[in-house]
């Protein structure tokens, strides 16, 4: 079961303290900013691998640079209590950004920018004044504007915030945009933003996580560091939400509520609504060892339904649409950042009853395709290869 | 337009400038240009046509611009009544249009030809159509210039040694004699340089289209990104590097520049991958980005699946979606600048780039079996579906229109023939798609069973040819031609198959020649083709023996029909054919043996019903009805349950015959092909008419009329009308007298207008009939007359005239029976005149028939009835004879009271019921007699009965008249009337 508010915790709420080793892409970053007078740097990784904690670290690293005028913009809630009294900082708890506050967005760029801008109710205006004004301006510290997961959001308020925000100020001379974010990157109406500087954010070595799990002064106990490790797969996220349970919660069931993060951050809104199915088909799709195409996997994921087609199509594009499968040659293929804890979890002892049902349903549908299909037997009996062996050892 | 939409087709064209402007001068100039343009895949051929038609569509001085291209991509565009049709579509609503108007009226008469069946009337049709067509173009060029534009003319460029499209000789013909405007091939360098070459010595120019510039490049990614900009509002600018990148990534070619712009926008990382890649993995990436569009992907795999066309009811059934959602995931796939629409077209295309790609990294991949199989069972069951519903709609018509809810032969049905020819197209159009599927699907009907999609295709194609052939459709013959052609040339390894294909294909010029109703037994191509499959490589000993019948079949199938028909020949061919089958084949092939010897059996009791012998032809109809039951072969099924049926009422089984009729009518119903619901119902006619139910009868031929009349079926109306006169014309005397006057009236009617059919149609056979019953008919005019009008004698020369020529002609076609019941009707006409004298001669002149030797009988024994038997009919004619020879010896004593006359009468009586039961026991000639004699005998008193009655014993003591035909004594028992005393 979800444990929606418990969860929701452990990733809404952000604290420097926890950060650990990311010296390789801050110094990139800063590089890039004290080499270049203008540009955009995009931050890219899988879902949990850290991308807003990043950003934020730079953030109040920046912040301590009088040279720049960062001015940090969060798009989905969470709550980062430190800068709570920080003027640069748009960040609200409860509620995602919407497009009607853009208007009011532009007005604090300007204040916090120290320029004097006309206030209008339009925001064609009042950007078109904001660009003017700035690129006027002779106060101190370029203005530097950070803005998390942008490519998450809808893709109207995205083009919105392009077109007011991001837009207007790419015309000046000295400027520097830091955007965060996974999945597709569209194309850019400026150049700037095609041209953009990407950081990837990889999943953190072992030593990483012990620091990690040391900083958030985590509850379990350090024996357990190493298993934390293995299971979370180097991603912060997983290693914060496993790591902040109580000692007496199994592991099992720590990784099982990382999974649900996982799963919520990446899902569109309408795959959210049907939560529970997504990750029971995403569970038995997980343990598929070859790219997939749609009539070999609707058996083993609607048995018996004749509108096994129809489902597993919809299915498909709902993962599709949320970024956690693509088309990879031979079919489809679930993102490893999802595959990995599933299948660790459901390798663990708890899940075994579950994961060896799914095996016998998986071998069964794979020998019939290898009936079926003659030729093409040795790709179907290559279904479930490493999963054989998992459950063999256990 | 959203930025993932980038890869959609652009509103304004890019480049070309050199070429618009040539096109430009060639609408401008006095001359006609044929020029073939040829390039590369998705180098913009389309887009550059499309872009000439916006120009010629502004010239002023210009007018005959098509509203569309001809696009070579339909294999309906292949033959020259489908180019036609495609060309006059083009001219649809646009100015020029009045230029066709012959044309359109030839269409309308093809179509209509077609509907009423094979004839030779569908053939001319289709000439005039062609012809008007061109001399239409001819006009229009000269007066105002015309343009054509053809496109994917490589299309026309068959693989291997097939050669062109069975249209390009008919366009080469006039293409390059038109005097003004301009025709532009335009196609891949490959299949234009063929054309090109095939039409050397003509006049034309080339022209290439080359890959763009990196200007051109830049020209039309600024013209996406104003296009965005002006959809959107957004605006859109790419940097001077990506544009370069853009263009090395695409080659220039513009197709690719399209999927470039669609995936840079939906995964830069992918682009960016793309670059550096190998050209192969650069095509993988390509298709891995589009498939991993959520929606856009499986609707794009679907379309690949399905080149002849994608709907929204078909990707709802590949991808077990709602209607809705497939209407709007195709809408999408629709904005896509590698898919294809076409005008009035609901379906969608894909660019042949792209089916070509999918193939390649999609579809060709082991790993695509069940994904496969899966669309295929899908495809299939769409298709079934659809042709059933069609069949369907077509039934529940022919049903309407058969048994309406008033019953007024002359309300009329004609408005019903539009909608159902446009049913029949459509269903044309579903048969040679599913023939195209099924070559290439594997279907699994039952999980057990490995399924050959070719095997299965085959048989498809067989089927679909064998009722186009037998029902007079050459359109859908000549496209089936095609698709095996093509899908032969397809084939990389020989197989089990291939040689079997080719020789099927030998078969298609006779089944056209048959569809057309100009078969030809003579025709040298029979000689070729025996020839050609000895010749064709690794063709299986079964497979010769198969295909060689079948050529024998249809061989004798043409003896039968052709003008010239040879009824020897066609006996010999057809049991050779048999003869041949008659023996173990390979289990693959057993389908193909059962289907030809069943068409074998079916003709040769066809062959031995026109020869009178119903009994042959019974046994032949039922063998062929064993082997077609083993093919589940509806069409043939239902063919034989009818003409087993006739043959079985001609030998008077008149229950088995009306319950196989009926049989076969409801098969024709089921796959509801008009000509035959009507014939089925012309066969019910005449079944009922002969075991004396007039009222059904009537009703059965008012059901064919009706059918007949709709789909313009000329033969099947005059066979309606003529039964129609006739089971009034008896009716008329087995009712109430009263009426006899109106029904006569109202027979006379059809029956003039049953003969006018005839012989508009020139069928002897049919004009000997319709005459015939003509001719009884102003005889029994002459009986319903008052007995002093003076009409009698009018009535009487009239039918006297008709008769004796109708016994000529009847004697010149060889068919004895006609013959032999005119001349026996010449009797009866004596008989009702009361003209005795004449009456004799009349006998005489029947007795001397040469036909009628084998029936005399005398001592006991018929003489010659082994001969005798196999013209049934014949019987039925004697018996009436006899009748009609009592009958007047009745009037005689009637008259003198002789008892000479009562015992010629008896004698006569009991003869005419002897030979009736060697026929049947209820035959409608001799049944009115019965009434005719039952009438007559009630007024004989007690006495004079038991006179008759001893006469009756005497004849069948003297003549030996076996007991079980004793039939008159029976028949005055059963009417009270037979007074003997047992003892005496």
């Amino acid at each position: 079961m979800r444990e929606q508010g418990e969860r929701d915790n452990l990733y809404s709420v952000y604290r420097s303290n926890e950060f650990v080793n990311r010296n390789k892409e801050i110094e990139r970053i800063m590089k890039f900013l004290k080499e270049r007078q203008r540009g955009v740097i995009i931050l890219e990784g899988d879902r949990g691998s850290g991308k807003t904690a990043l950003l934020l670290e730079l953030f109040r690293r920046l912040n301590q640079m009088p040279e720049y005028r960062p001015f940090f913009v969060g798009l989905f809630p969470y709550s980062a209590p430190e800068f709570e009294a920080n003027p640069n900082l748009w960040l609200d708890a409860h509620q995602k950004f919407h497009a009607g506050q853009i208007l009011e967005l532009l007005k604090k760029l300007a204040q916090y920018w120290q320029v004097e801008i006309r206030e209008t109710d339009s925001v064609e205006l009042q950007k078109e004044y904001l660009a003017r004004e700035l690129s006027l301006r002779s106060a101190a510290g370029v203005p530097l504007l950070l803005v998390d997961s942008i490519y998450e959001c809808d893709e109207s308020l995205r083009v919105e915030l392009e077109t007011n925000v991001l837009m207007p100020l790419l015309t000046l001379e000295r400027v520097f945009i830091l955007l965060s974010g996974r999945g597709k990157r569209p194309i850019w109406g400026r150049p700037e933003l095609q041209n953009a500087e990407i950081i990837p954010i990889p999943p953190l070595h072992k030593e990483d996580v012990s620091d990690q799990l040391k900083k958030m002064n985590s509850p379990r106990p350090s024996a357990e560091y190493e298993d934390i490790a293995d299971l979370s797969g180097g991603f912060p996220l997983t290693v914060r939400v496993i790591g902040s349970s109580p000692p007496e919660v199994p592991l099992s069931r720590s990784l099982n509520q990382a999974i649900d993060v996982l799963l919520d951050q990446a899902l569109s809104e309408e795959a959210k609504s049907q939560y529970a199915d997504i990750r029971h088909h995403v569970e038995k799709m997980s343990l598929l060892d070859i790219p997939f195409r749609i009539a070999e996997i609707e058996d083993y994921l609607f048995p018996g339904d004749p509108e096994k087609t129809g489902k597993t199509d919809k299915l498909i594009r709902l993962l599709l649409q949320s970024f956690i499968l693509r088309y990879e040659g031979k079919g489809y293929r679930l993102n490893s950042s999802i595959v990995y804890p599933i299948r660790k979890w459901l390798e663990m002892s708890e899940q075994q009853s579950d994961l060896r049902k799914y095996v016998s349903a998986l071998e069964q549908v794979s020998q019939q395709l290898q009936e079926r299909y003659p030729k093409a037997a040795t790709w179907y009996s290559r279904m479930l290869p490493s999963v054989r062996q998992t459950s063999q050892l256990n | 337009m959203s930025e993932e939409q980038l890869g959609i087709r652009l509103s304004e064209f890019v480049g070309r400038t050199e070429i618009l402007n040539e096109a430009e001068a060639w609408l401008q100039s006095p001359d006609f240009r044929v020029v073939f343009l040829d390039g590369s895949y998705g180098i913009g051929k389309t887009r550059l046509l499309q872009q000439v038609l916006e120009l010629a569509k502004a010239q002023s001085n210009f007018g005959g611009v098509p509203n569309r291209l001809v696009d070579f991509y339909h294999f309906s565009c292949h033959t020259a009544e489908g180019l036609a049709r495609a060309i006059l579509a083009a001219f649809e609503e646009t100015a020029s249009e009045k230029y066709f108007g012959l044309c359109v009226r030839s269409l309308d008469n093809l179509e209509e030809a077609r509907m009423a069946g094979g004839s030779g009337k569908a053939a001319q049709c289709l000439e005039d159509m062609l012809r008007y067509c061109v001399e239409g173009l001819r006009q229009l060029s000269e007066q105002t210039g015309v343009l054509l534009l053809f496109d994917t003319v490589e299309q026309y460029v068959y693989p291997g040694q097939l050669g062109f499209a069975p249209a390009w000789e008919w366009l080469k013909n006039w293409v390059f004699t038109l005097p003004r405007g301009a025709a532009i091939f335009a196609g891949r360098s490959e299949g234009i340089n063929a054309l090109k070459n095939d039409a050397s010595g003509k006049a034309f120019l080339s022209r290439s289209l080359d890959l763009f510039t990196p200007e051109e490049t830049r020209k039309y990614i600024n013209a996406v990104a104003r296009e965005h900009q002006s959809r959107t509002g957004q605006p859109l600018s790419f940097l001077d590097e990506d544009i370069d990148k853009l263009h090395r990534a695409s080659g220039g070619r513009p197709i690719w520049l399209a999927l470039c712009l669609q995936i840079r926008a939906c995964n830069p990382e992918a682009f960016t991958a793309l670059l550096k890649g190998q050209p192969q993995s650069f095509e993988q990436g390509v298709i891995n980005s589009l498939l991993s569009v959520p929606d856009l992907g499986e609707t794009l795999k679907a379309a690949g699946r399905v080149p002849r066309g994608l709907n929204a009811e078909l990707l709802a059934g590949i991808r077990g979606i709602s209607r809705r959602e497939a209407e709007s995931a195709l809408g999408g796939l629709g904005e896509m600048a590698f898919a294809k629409t076409f005008p009035n077209d609901e379906r969608i295309f894909l660019h042949d780039e792209m089916y070509i790609l999918l193939q390649k990294y999609v579809y060709s991949d082991a790993a695509d079996a069940a994904d496969r199989a899966s669309a295929g069972q899908k495809i299939y069951r769409y298709y079934k579906e659809k042709r059933k519903q069609k069949d369907e709609e077509l039934s529940r018509r022919y049903r309407e229109l058969a048994q309406p809810a008033d019953e007024q032969v002359n309300r009329s049905v004609k408005g019903a023939a539009a909608a159902l020819r446009e049913l029949e197209m459509e269903r044309r159009r579903l048969k040679i798609e599913m023939v195209y599927y099924r070559l290439r699907y594997e279907i699994c009907k039952d999980t057990s069973n490995q399924d050959d999609p070719i095997a299965a295709g085959l048989k498809r194609y067989y089927r679909y040819a064998h009722e186009a052939a037998t029902s007079g459709d050459d359109a859908i013959l000549r496209l089936l031609q095609i698709e095996l052609s093509r899908f032969l040339a397809e084939q990389e390894a020989a197989g089990f198959w291939q040689p079997f294909m080719r020789g099927l294909l030998l078969m298609n010029e006779f089944w056209l020649k048959a569809a057309s109703g100009q078969q030809d037994p003579d025709n040298p191509s029979y000689e070729e083709a025996f020839e050609s499959l000895q010749q064709i490589p690794s063709l299986d000993a079964d497979q010769c023996v198969i295909l060689q019948a079948l050529l024998k079949t249809w061989r004798g199938t043409d003896c039968i029909f052709s003008k010239s028909a040879n009824y020897r020949r066609a006996k010999e061919l057809l049991s050779s054919a048999i003869q041949e089958l008659s023996r173990e084949v390979d289990q693959r092939l057993e389908w193909f043996k059962n289907v030809v010897i069943s068409l074998a059996y079916r003709q040769l009791g066809y062959l031995n019903r026109i020869l009178g012998d119903f009994s042959s032809a019974i046994v032949n109809y039922q063998q062929g009805l064993r082997y077609s039951r083993r093919v589940d072969f509806i069409h043939e099924e239902a063919t034989l349950r009818n003409d087993l049926g006739f043959a079985q009422m001609r030998n008077g089984q008149f229950v088995a015959a009306l319950e196989n009729m009926k049989d076969g009518l409801q098969l024709r119903y089921q796959i509801a092909i008009a000509t035959r619901i009507v014939l089925s119902y012309q066969s019910l006619s005449q079944c009922y008419l002969e075991s004396g139910v007039y009222e059904e009868s009537r009703r059965n031929a008012l059901s064919g009329i009706r059918v007949a009349e709709a789909i313009g079926f000329a033969r099947g109306v005059a066979f309606g009308h003529y039964t129609y006169a006739e089971a009034l014309r008896r009716l008329a005397f087995a009712e109430s007298s009263q009426n006899a006057a109106d029904y006569l009236r109202d027979a006379q009617e059809h029956i003039d207008h049953a003969v006018r059919l005839f012989e508009d149609l020139g069928e002897q056979d049919r004009i000997i009939d319709s005459k015939l019953e003509q001719a009884c008919l102003y005889r029994d005019r002459l009986r319903a007359a008052d007995a002093d009008s003076s009409m009698r004698k009018s009535w009487f020369d009239r039918s006297n005239k008709q008769l004796l020529e109708v016994a000529k002609k009847a004697k010149e076609a060889r068919i004895a029976y006609r013959q032999a019941d005119a001349m026996c009707n010449r009797i009866w006409l004596g008989y009702y005149m009361g003209d005795f004298e004449f009456a004799k001669q009349a006998i005489k002149d029947f007795e001397e028939l040469d036909v009628l030797k084998p029936y005399w009988f005398s001592g006991g024994r018929f003489n010659d009835e082994g001969k005798a038997g196999s013209n049934a009919q014949l019987w039925a004619q004697v018996a009436k004879f006899c009748a009609a020879q009592g009958m007047i010896a009745l009037k005689e004593w009637e008259q003198a009271k002789s008892d000479e006359k009562l015992r010629t009468a008896a004698r006569h009586l009991t003869l005419a019921m002897m030979y009736n039961a060697k026929f049947a026991v209820d035959h409608r000639g001799v049944r009115e007699g019965r009434r005719t004699i039952h009438q007559a005998l009630v007024k004989l008193n007690e006495q004079e009965l038991s006179r008759l009655c001893r006469f009756v014993l005497e004849t069948e003591q003297n003549e030996s008249v076996p007991a079980e035909l004793c039939q008159f004594q029976k028949f005055l028992q059963d009417h009270a009337l037979w007074f003997v005393d047992k003892q005496s």
